[in-house]
């Protein structure tokens, strides 16, 4: 007995939950976050603004398990003939559901954080931008809020039913972003994720903010009651109910923008081959990867005047219409964000805009090289092939374009280019006109 | 400190009442309640434990009224309780199942582990402190209800039915923590057993209809049982007299 006071003062950061009742869980939201965001630190253009974005994204997980805990210390510590959760108990209207959550939401959220850190620091050694102010908060505000949802689910079922519901509720919640836009406001999440160049809605960062914060307080109340004896009507639990309920109908009448553009970065430029490079200052390590990927497919092609005046940053664009208008102005957007993969993207996005669209060629999205086809199949055939073709060049050329291009002296292919220039651009010729293959 | 009630009466929403005027006073000492089921017991036991709220007449404890959320706040600070029915988290401990039960009656967090040694002694416990509570006997899990009601040092002490279902060898043993009790606490004991209520109790109040209508020692019960009945103190003689007489106060309230 005498190491009894000893052993029940150490429990400090438990108290008055048994430890393996969070220590598992949070290791579990440790390993989950962890495993979640490991193959992003290597990531290409990292930035603030999707790491802010990330808090949220990422937790949907964690903040099940983290919802699934607090149903089960609920539902194993509030049942209210347990005898230290009898509802007359001085504490256990108030104190005890607050040390409950206090003690699940620190060592899940704790975890959660500590999962982050890696990604966070990777973001903050090479990222650009700054954390979103309002985003972050209403992440881990919803954390908290869906956490004493799970509690809530806990104290109302009285026994373990508690947690698959706190799970499945929370789980559901957490994806209805991913289905209907509206959900954004009353969840962790975009359905997309922002980057350098644009920013959540502000609007809906502070709806958001708002809303779980005054879910907090709901359930806090309703918990509260619930383990109340005698229990008694209060108007502000029934107020803060009821503003909950129009809190939730009011995005799906009035739907917030999701994301809107945050022009004003600095930009970081140079010049190639006749062709100007400009990226955010925050993906200028994206420069030379940028042009020196680009500046053989343009090479490849031949023609100066068809390369684009200008290879430009989407993040550095100051609206949609910006970007919509970029071919009319001789401007390729490129869309820089995070995890892109510059090797991929860019020499497609260069060949892209070298080669008419196939699809105006009248195939219906059709490209055969057989016999029998439909000959505008076989003419939007010639036009993919070069585009796969001329992405090769970025790599100095191999086996591309269904073997129409195979074998072709890039010398002869630019002197084709040249000659049929204007026949290529109406998608009008044949593969067997191609030089090298009669 | 004493457990008054002047002309308490009680109906639970929409029903009939459970109590009517019932005036009473429990004093320090083991006091024993008896009645027939659906006399009254148990609203008045969660009447005094402010698990239900006094709407009419006056019920004291100390001084705290139960009818004000003062009062009651003051009240549950004071008392302990250990229901008929109440079950352990299997997974704590014994020290830690009374320690929690002693911070959820407001004792700090520090405190908790002497108040937890303080009463698993008073109950004999001390030896399993360290057993997890569910590898306990019915009657080990008693004494450590009683032990979790007293980790406070609650001043009353109220016990619902503390020796049903145990053995007769529990049942001595409960009987003798709930003796050791009654020399410095006021002590209620809601039970069936009049076994329970021949060793232990200082005093009886018999409740039927609603209302207290015996209220005296046991000689004097025992006195009354056998002028009515003609019955033999103790044996099942006893019991059956007992049953009668409990019955025939009920029938004649």
């Amino acid at each position: 007995m005498s190491t009894l006071a000893s052993r029940v003062r150490s429990s400090a950061l438990f108290w008055p939950v048994p430890p393996a009742l969070v220590l598992v869980p949070a290791a579990l939201v440790l390993v989950t976050t962890l495993a979640a965001t490991w193959d992003r630190l290597g990531w290409h253009a990292l930035d603030w603004v999707y790491l802010s974005s990330q808090v949220g994204a990422q937790a949907r997980i964690p903040v099940v398990v983290s919802a699934g805990t607090a149903a089960l210390v609920a539902a194993r510590l509030t049942r209210t003939n347990l005898v230290f959760a009898q509802p007359w108990q001085p504490r256990v209207e108030r104190d005890l559901p607050l040390r409950h959550t206090t003690v699940v939401v620190a060592w899940c959220l704790g975890a959660y954080l500590a999962g982050m850190l890696p990604l966070t620091f990777a973001v903050a050694t090479a990222g650009a931008g700054f954390p979103d102010l309002v985003a972050v908060p209403g992440a881990l505000a919803g954390f908290v809020a869906l956490t004493l949802w799970g509690y809530l689910c806990g104290v109302l079922a009285r026994g373990l039913l508690g947690v698959p519901v706190a799970v499945g509720t929370v789980f559901l919640l957490t994806s209805l972003p991913l289905v209907m836009d509206a959900w954004a406001a009353l969840s962790l999440q975009l359905p997309f994720a922002p980057s350098l160049g644009v920013r959540e809605s502000a609007a809906l960062g502070a709806y958001r903010l708002g809303f779980f914060l005054l879910l907090v307080v709901a359930l806090w109340l309703t918990a509260v009651r619930l383990l109340r004896a005698p229990r008694r009507f209060s108007a502000v639990h029934g107020t803060a109910v009821a503003a909950v309920a129009v809190a939730v109908l009011l995005p799906h009448l009035h739907p917030f923008p999701l994301v809107v553009r945050a022009p004003g970065g600095t930009e970081v430029c140079r010049e190639h081959g006749g062709v100007r490079y400009c990226v955010h200052e925050g993906h200028a390590r994206e420069l030379d990867t940028i042009t020196d990927l680009s500046a053989p497919v343009f090479a490849a092609y031949g023609l100066a005047e068809a390369a684009p005046v200008e290879v430009r940053d989407q993040s550095l664009a100051r609206d949609d219409e910006e970007v919509l208008d970029g071919p009319r102005r001789g401007v390729l957007w490129l869309s820089v964000y995070p995890g892109w993969n510059p090797y991929q993207e860019v020499p497609v996005a260069a060949a892209e805009w070298l080669t008419p669209d196939f699809h105006r060629c009248g195939s219906e999205g059709v490209a055969d090289l057989g016999r029998d086809a439909d000959p505008r199949e076989r003419r939007a055939a010639v036009v993919l092939g070069l585009e796969a073709w001329l992405a090769s060049q970025a790599y100095g050329g191999g086996e591309h374009g269904d073997g129409l291009f195979s074998g072709a002296d890039p010398d002869e292919v630019r002197a084709w280019i040249h000659s049929d220039h204007e026949r290529l651009a109406a998608c009008a010729v044949e593969p067997e006109e191609l030089p090298w293959r009669t | 400190m004493h457990i008054t009630a002047e002309h308490l009466e009680f109906a639970y929403r929409g029903r009939r009442k459970v109590l009517h005027g019932l005036s009473w006073t429990v004093e320090p000492g083991v006091t024993g309640l008896l009645g027939p089921n659906g006399a009254g017991k148990t609203t008045f036991l969660s009447l005094v434990v402010t698990l239900l709220a006094v709407r009419r007449g006056r019920l004291l404890l100390g001084d705290h009224d139960l009818s004000t959320t003062a009062g009651r706040a003051g009240a549950r600070r004071a008392l302990g309780f250990v229901p008929q029915r109440f079950t352990l988290a299997g997974e704590l401990t014994v020290a830690d199942t009374v320690a929690y039960t002693a911070w959820v009656h407001g004792r700090d967090r520090r405190e908790c582990g002497n108040a937890a040694r303080r009463a698993l002694e008073l109950v004999d416990l001390q030896d399993l402190a360290d057993r997890r509570t569910r590898t306990l006997s019915g009657g080990q899990r008693q004494r450590v209800g009683i032990a979790a009601a007293l980790a406070h040092d609650p001043r009353v002490l109220i016990l619902d039915e503390p020796t049903a279902g145990l053995d007769p060898g529990q049942r001595l043993r409960v009987r003798e923590v709930i003796a050791r009790l009654g020399r410095d606490r006021t002590v209620l004991v809601s039970t069936h057993l009049i076994e329970d209520v021949a060793h232990l109790c200082a005093r009886i109040g018999v409740l039927a209809g609603g209302r207290i209508e015996f209220d005296g020692t046991f000689p004097d019960l025992e006195a009354l049982i056998e002028d009515d009945t003609g019955g033999s103190a103790y044996g099942s003689g006893f019991e059956r007299a007992y049953d009668r007489l409990i019955a025939r106060i009920g029938d004649r309230t």
